[in-house]
């Protein structure tokens, strides 16, 4: 075990204070962070998607920012403005919210395609053009993004290209009853996310970075990766399955739970886990079989139930 | 096979118990048995299985078609069912002898033969088969309590080598018995079902009723309340001579005792009719000899019973091309067949007026009690007494044609009016009836005259059928007149109104056009058959071309193949780890009945048993067994040589601690 993953026992525990009953989707946030893969939870309204991603922000003393997407919210508006200074009579560049290391992106799907593709544009590129001058992201850069999936009006949807950018789409869903009683009782007096403080600093997070790559990846589960990916493009009711940049992303999204699990090396239940996360945002189906009730999420089920599992 | 030895073989000896092909089951359960003492193994490229099973599909549609249309439902059903496995045979063996233990499932199911899979699912036939004899032997099923207990018996020494180890062996040994008991209740119940549901169904689900007569007996619909419905099925295909140009009516029995409600035929012994000339002729009466118009009818009559009665014209003196083993008939003129069920063609020469069946007895002129003075009062209104026989029946005729409709609806009100009958009350009250009614009141009113009388029953031809080129008689063409002994000849007399065909015709169906095109493929059908003495033609035709067609299939090289063998990618290296001593624990498991899926990763796994597995001891021991292994198996670095003798010990002790008895 190499000396950074030892601070993910503290970074979990620290994350759980707040988010209680979540714990293998924390994981996944957490394993997408470590492997540099964005995110974007698609959840019912009040299910903790920003108090997760604000938890994550304090608990590596990262600097955080929320932008509110809305219908009139411009391109200009994340990447940042040049405003003329007449005093000094040059223009000066306010940056926008996008330099920051950690980004919450709420309600994603309300703004225009045009600044949807800017902020999509960023996390593709780690990197902004405005007026002609490229300005590199913190190397940090990360992403959660959230929609609700339940609203449709006055909605724009993410293309499905757009949404190859997105490593990860989770949903926290509903915890049990214990859980949000639990909740409850802890939220009395005072918000638990006031009581975190930053277990690591940003320096500790390039070294877990630099871990994740190191975790090994045999020849076999490799295989196994593409096996997945390349049957969702021949299961039936798929239009466009998952391509290459899946199997990638699967691998490396591998590695970060590997690595959470304080494991070096992938096995079998990690690629199965992240499989569903991972693939199902990249499928787009053919109407009939939406229609008929079918769902990505329930094809990417379908092939790791029909894959033999490597054991 | 994977089958325990002798299951199989048990199962096809139970097959010829059941059916009576013995010799069949015994070679073939020799032929499966076999091969567990054979070394020699044959093989089978899936290309060669693919075409087998197509061969064995092929002669199951032949085989289901040919029964269909020479013997029809319910017995083709049950036949195809009984030589199902004998038509699998090829793809059984094929596998039994084969080099490889079970089959690709694209073998028996085509539609899954072009799925692109890297690697294909397969399947031991063997269950599957053994089921298939089973089945077989149920559709033999001689309907004794046998047929039960050899099922239970053959399933539980099936389910005895899959048994699950983690339970006790009483909870299985109280199951088994349990579910073939369910088993025998569930099937007793079915049974009731499908006797209510035939009850309830439309007469068109009911399969071949056939028009059966029974020469001794006809119960009527005399009395019975409400419509009366017949069916559009056709049972007759007459070609007579010439034109006919009125109904011809066709007797099949008569009756002399009238008993309210039911006709019997009470002084009417069969006697054998012997065959005489050449093959299938048999005469009936010496020809007169006087110089009469003998005229000829070609009849096919299509009955869904054994021994049909058949349907003749008045005055039949010869019966020709029938092939039946024997005819006998009775006084009153039936005539029955031995034949089995099926199509019966036969001409019969006729000799309109010619008396047939013997004079008459004191019965012909019996007149029951309870109707007697009704029909005396009749009688005297009419002046039948002491009339001449001729006269006396153009005046019955006359009444019934005046004052008398016809009707196959009877109102609730019209039977059991006080003390009057349905044959009184018909002549009194009602005068509307269907033929039953007309023909019985006319027997006994021409009785009570003094003029011998009987009823008769048969069909009424007179349906012309342009898609047939014949004259067509249906089920509810089935009709019932008078025969009265008028100058020393018996005389069929129908006082039914002649508008009884418009009115029954109403009730056809809107899908009898279909039924009737259905009925006309059949007959075609039947008629391609071979004769005796023909030579069969067609069918040589048609057989020959499913062989060549099959032999195209099994040794022919289409393309398709090549396609196939350039798809198929190279199998994957073999992995690292394939000897971990973690399948030592996975296979003790598995032996308690704790089966992993494939889709199954061993974490998974024992989480998922875990909670169950009672003596999943140890488990702290099994995660890091677990971890060893996934090391092992996943990790490009692996384990050193210390730590698989360290993994191998462990999981030794592991095994030891477990197997011992705590």
């Amino acid at each position: 075990m190499k000396a950074p993953a030892k601070l993910i026992p503290r970074i979990v525990a620290n994350l759980e204070q707040v988010i209680s009953g979540q714990s293998a989707a924390l994981r996944k946030v957490l394993a997408a962070f470590l492997a540099g893969g964005h995110v974007l939870l698609e959840d019912n309204p009040g299910t903790g998607k920003t108090t997760l991603a604000k938890a994550l922000a304090k608990t590596v003393s990262a600097t955080f920012k929320r932008v509110q997407f809305t219908p009139d919210l411009l391109p200009s508006d994340i990447l940042g403005v040049s405003v003329f200074n007449p005093g000094a009579q040059s223009f000066e560049f306010h940056p926008g919210p996008i330099f920051t290391q950690i980004l919450l992106a709420d309600e994603v799907n309300r703004a225009s395609p045009r600044t949807q593709s800017a902020l999509l544009e960023a996390m593709a590129e780690g990197q902004v053009s405005i007026e002609g001058k490229t300005t590199r992201l913190d190397d940090l850069f990360f992403v959660i993004a959230t929609q609700n999936p339940i609203e449709f009006r006055g909605t724009y949807p993410l293309p499905e290209a757009q949404m190859d950018r997105f490593a990860l789409r989770l949903s926290l869903g509903y915890v049990n009853l214990e859980e949000e009683v639990a909740i409850v009782s802890a939220q009395e007096s005072h918000h638990p996310l006031d009581d975190i403080e930053a277990c690591v600093g940003a320096s500790e997070v390039r070294a877990l970075r630099e871990a994740v790559k190191e975790v090994r990846v045999s020849e076999e589960m490799k295989r196994y990766v593409v096996e997945i990916v390349r049957a969702t493009r021949h299961a039936s009711g798929v239009q466009l399955g998952a391509g290459p940049r899946a199997s990638l992303a699967l691998t490396r999204m591998a590695q970060g739970l590997a690595l959470v699990e304080e494991m070096d090396f992938v096995i079998p239940d990690h690629v199965r886990a992240l499989a569903g996360p991972v693939l199902a945002h990249r499928l787009a189906l053919d109407p009939q079989a939406k229609f008929s009730g079918a769902t990505a999420a329930g094809v990417v089920a379908d092939v790791l139930r029909s894959a033999p599992a490597p054991a | 096979m994977n089958t325990p030895a002798l299951l199989l073989g048990a199962a096809i000896l139970f097959w010829g118990w059941h059916s009576g092909h013995w010799a069949i089951a015994v070679g073939c359960a020799l032929a499966f048995e076999a091969a567990r003492f054979v070394p020699r193994r044959w093989e089978f490229t899936s290309d060669r299985l693919n075409r087998i099973s197509d061969f064995s599909a092929v002669l199951a549609a032949l085989a289901g078609v040919w029964l269909y249309f020479t013997l029809g439902n319910p017995q083709a059903i049950v036949q195809f069912f009984i030589w199902l496995p004998i038509v699998f045979l090829p793809l059984a063996l094929s596998q039994a002898y084969g080099t490889h233990e079970d089959i690709e499932i694209g073998v028996i199911f085509r539609s899954l033969r072009r799925a692109r899979r890297r690697t294909p699912m397969r399947f031991n036939m063997g269950y599957a088969y053994f089921a298939l004899w089973i089945i077989a032997a149920s559709a033999a099923n001689r309907r004794d309590a046998s047929f039960e207990a050899g099922l239970i018996v053959l399933a539980a020494w099936a389910l005895w080598q899959a048994r699950p180890r983690s339970r006790p062996l009483a909870v299985w040994l109280v199951l088994v018995p349990l579910a073939g008991g369910i088993g025998y209740a569930g099937q007793v119940a079915l049974h009731d079902l499908q006797l209510w549901i035939e009850g309830n169904a439309p007469e068109w689900l009911r399969g071949e009723g056939g028009a059966n007569t029974n020469p001794y007996r006809a119960d009527t619909d005399i009395g019975a309340i409400g419509e009366l419905k017949q069916s559009e099925r056709i049972v007759l295909r007459v070609r007579p001579e010439a034109k006919l140009e009125r109904p011809l009516l066709l007797h099949r029995a008569s009756y002399d005792t009238y008993t309210g409600l039911r006709w019997l035929a009470a002084n009417a012994a069969f006697a054998p009719v012997a065959q005489a000339g050449s093959a299938g002729t048999w005469p009936l009466k010496e020809q007169p000899g006087e110089v009469q118009a003998v005229q000829k009818l070609a009849i096919i009559e299509q009955s869904g019973h054994v021994n049909p009665v058949l349907s003749l014209p008045s005055g039949s003196i010869r019966i020709e091309g029938l092939a039946a083993s024997e005819m006998k008939r009775n006084a009153l003129g039936a005539v029955q067949v031995e034949h089995r069920p099926g199509y019966v063609p036969y001409g019969v020469s006729f000799v309109p007026g010619a008396a047939v069946a013997a004079a008459p007895s004191p019965a012909d002129v019996a007149v029951p009690r309870r109707e007697a003075e009704i029909l005396n009062e009749i009688a005297g209104a009419l002046r039948l007494k002491g009339m001449d026989a001729r006269a006396a029946l153009a005046a019955v005729e006359g009444y019934f044609a005046e004052n008398f409709t016809y009707s196959t609806y009877q109102p609730r009100t019209a039977a059991g009016q006080g003390n009057a009958t349905a044959i009184a009350d018909f002549l009194q009250r009602t005068r509307s009836g269907h033929c039953e009614y007309f023909a019985t009141a006319t027997v006994l009113l021409l009785r009570s005259a003094g003029i011998p009388a009987r009823y008769a029953t048969g069909f009424s031809v007179q349906e012309w059928s342009e898609l047939e080129r014949a004259y067509v008689a249906r089920e509810r063409h089935a009709h019932s007149w008078t025969r009265a002994w008028v100058d020393g000849a018996w005389r069929d007399v129908d006082t039914t109104p002649a508008t009884w065909e418009l009115a029954e015709a109403k009730q056809a169906p809107w899908w009898s056009r279909a039924a009737d095109l259905w009925s006309w493929l059949r007959l075609r059908f039947f008629e391609l058959q071979p004769r005796e003495g023909e030579t069969p033609l067609a069918w040589f035709a048609l057989g020959a071309a499913a062989l060549a067609w099959t032999a195209w299939r099994l040794f022919g090289k289409p393309a398709r193949a090549k396609r196939e063998a350039r798809a198929s990618i190279a199998a994957p290296a073999d992995s690292p780890g394939r000897d971990s001593a973690f399948y030592r624990v996975e296979s003790h498991l598995v032996e308690r009945g704790w089966q992993r899926a494939r889709n199954e990763t061993p974490r998974e796994w024992l989480a998922r048993i875990g909670p169950y597995a009672g003596q999943l001891r140890e488990r702290g021991e099994l995660a890091a067994l677990l971890a060893f292994h996934y090391r092992l198996r996943f990790d490009p670095a692996g384990l050193t040589l210390a730590e698989r003798d360290q993994f191998s010990a462990r999981v030794d002790d592991w095994l030891k601690r477990v197997t011992c008895k705590p």
